[in-house]
């Protein structure tokens, strides 16, 4: 092999390489926010959900060639998403809390704890996580009830009802005790 | 399909809406109403599912992938066939495939190893970082329902402030500062927490009592464009987070004196 040979053998060599950093870097540019979002109604801290996104990224990056179809890029990372925040469940277990700590009965509420969009978020919170994540997945991520039944591997049928149960329970909690306001996930 | 069928499914995802759904809509007054509260509901809902966003989240991630491919690229084993082609048969160099160029190998390695030693130094200590009290306090000053305490001018009635540290067991043992514009009872990572922010001349200073929490008083962070100090108190730790520090000495001692009592502030740790 000559040396041009040796360059035109190089240059075929860092194609892939360039091919997949810009796969990459399109997928995080289109899918970092949303991703973000998801991770903060998981993990309900703002720091904590950023490094959750990174490692996220971080293992997408390092498997990127798992990922064949494009299209499937959204459920692909939100699963990384859900595992990687079980994964640090696993490494710490969270402090446990007794129901009346959950209840929030002696919350203020925040300095636009007053405006709609404060009351709302301090309800998602109080939600279950069972049904705050298909919520989430259906109205952040635009993921229809087979789809979160696939990824969360429950069947369809149990989706709708979670996050039928989901709307009533916020519409629930919005009608009694709207003025309460937290900053921890249930 | 009657309207029970149409609620259900309506419940279960008011953005799917097929034929059917639309055809008993246009025929049943109550279900057409059901539908517009419910995509009113789902507009509520959707803004406030959508929290602010880092702005320089994306840029961190791909800082965080490149120093991974330079992990992976520079510190793994490589095997050059072009330099040692003179010195191998066709069929080592076969074996030893795929093969990559030479660059200056014991120095690289040598480089990437070192970087690889700092990267993850960095992100343990960055993990290690993630629950102590500064980080978590900076992160609730952050939050969309927190941000606009930082706005607040108007000092709070002493008595306001004393009753919410009440409410969390603590009473104070001297009079509170008298500049205190916002208090909250908030929680850090599930720890109960007094919120309080206090206007000062270089801006606002947020600061929380963490009852019980004195042995979790572990420092200083600098983060988001903040810097957060927790110093232990009484029985508790005191958390200060501001975009500068200078005020933080005097806000430390402030309050020192109102939970420790003058003598113990005097003389600085109890």
């Amino acid at each position: 092999m000559n040396d041009d040979a040796s360059q035109r053998g190089e240059t075929r060599s860092t194609e892939p390489a360039d091919s997949r950093r810009r796969q990459f870097e399109t997928l995080v540019q289109a899918h970092s926010a949303e991703l973000f979002r998801h991770a903060y109604w998981l993990c309900g801290q703002d720091a904590l959900a950023q490094d959750l996104v990174q490692e996220t990224f971080l293992r997408a990056w390092r498997s990127l060639d798992a990922l064949r179809d494009a299209g499937a890029a959204k459920a692909w990372l939100a699963t990384i998403l859900r595992r990687e925040h079980a994964r640090l469940y696993e490494r710490k277990p969270m402090p446990s809390t007794d129901i009346d700590e959950l209840e929030l009965h002696d919350e203020a509420p925040g300095p636009d704890g007053r405006g709609e969009n404060a009351a709302l978020r301090a309800a998602i919170a109080r939600l279950d996580a069972k049904y705050r994540e298909p919520l989430v997945l259906q109205v952040l991520g635009g993921f229809s009830c087979a789809e979160i039944a696939q990824q969360l591997g429950i069947s369809e049928s149990a989706v709708m009802t979670q996050v039928f149960r989901a709307r009533q329970k916020l519409k629930d909690l919005l009608d009694g005790d709207g003025r309460e306001a937290t900053h921890g996930l249930r | 399909m009657d309207c029970a069928e149409f609620l259900r499914r309506l419940g279960a995802d008011p953005a799917a809406l097929d034929a059917g759904m639309r055809a008993h809509a246009s025929t049943c007054a109550d279900c057409t109403r059901a539908l517009a509260q419910a995509q009113a509901f789902e507009r509520r809902l959707a803004d406030a599912l959508n929290v602010p966003v880092p702005v320089d989240l994306a840029a961190r991630v791909l800082a965080a992938s490149q120093a991974d491919t330079v992990s992976v690229r520079d510190v793994a084993p490589r095997v050059d066939a072009k330099s040692t082609r003179d010195a191998l048969t066709q069929t080592d160099v076969q074996q030893l495939r795929p093969a990559r160029p030479r660059r200056r190998q014991g120095a690289w390695l040598a480089l990437a190893a070192a970087a690889v030693l700092v990267v993850a130094l960095g992100l343990a200590h960055w993990r290690a970082n993630a629950d102590s009290l500064p980080a978590l306090a900076i992160a609730h000053v952050v939050a969309p329902d927190e941000r606009a305490a930082l706005d607040l001018k108007t000092p709070l009635p002493r008595a306001e402030v004393e009753a919410t540290f009440a409410a969390r067991g603590v009473h104070l043992a001297a009079a509170p500062p008298a500049d205190v514009a916002y208090v909250a009872q908030c929680r850090l990572g599930g720890t109960p927490v007094v919120h309080m922010v206090m206007p000062e001349t270089d801006g606002p200073v947020s600061v929380m009592y963490v009852p019980g929490a004195r042995e979790r008083a572990d420092g200083s962070l600098r983060r988001d464009d903040l810097v957060a100090r927790a110093v232990p108190m009484n029985h508790g730790a005191l958390v200060m987070v501001a975009r500068e520090d200078r005020a933080f000495v005097a806000i430390e001692n402030a309050w020192r004196n109102a939970i420790e009592g003058p003598q113990a502030a005097a003389v600085g740790e109890p």
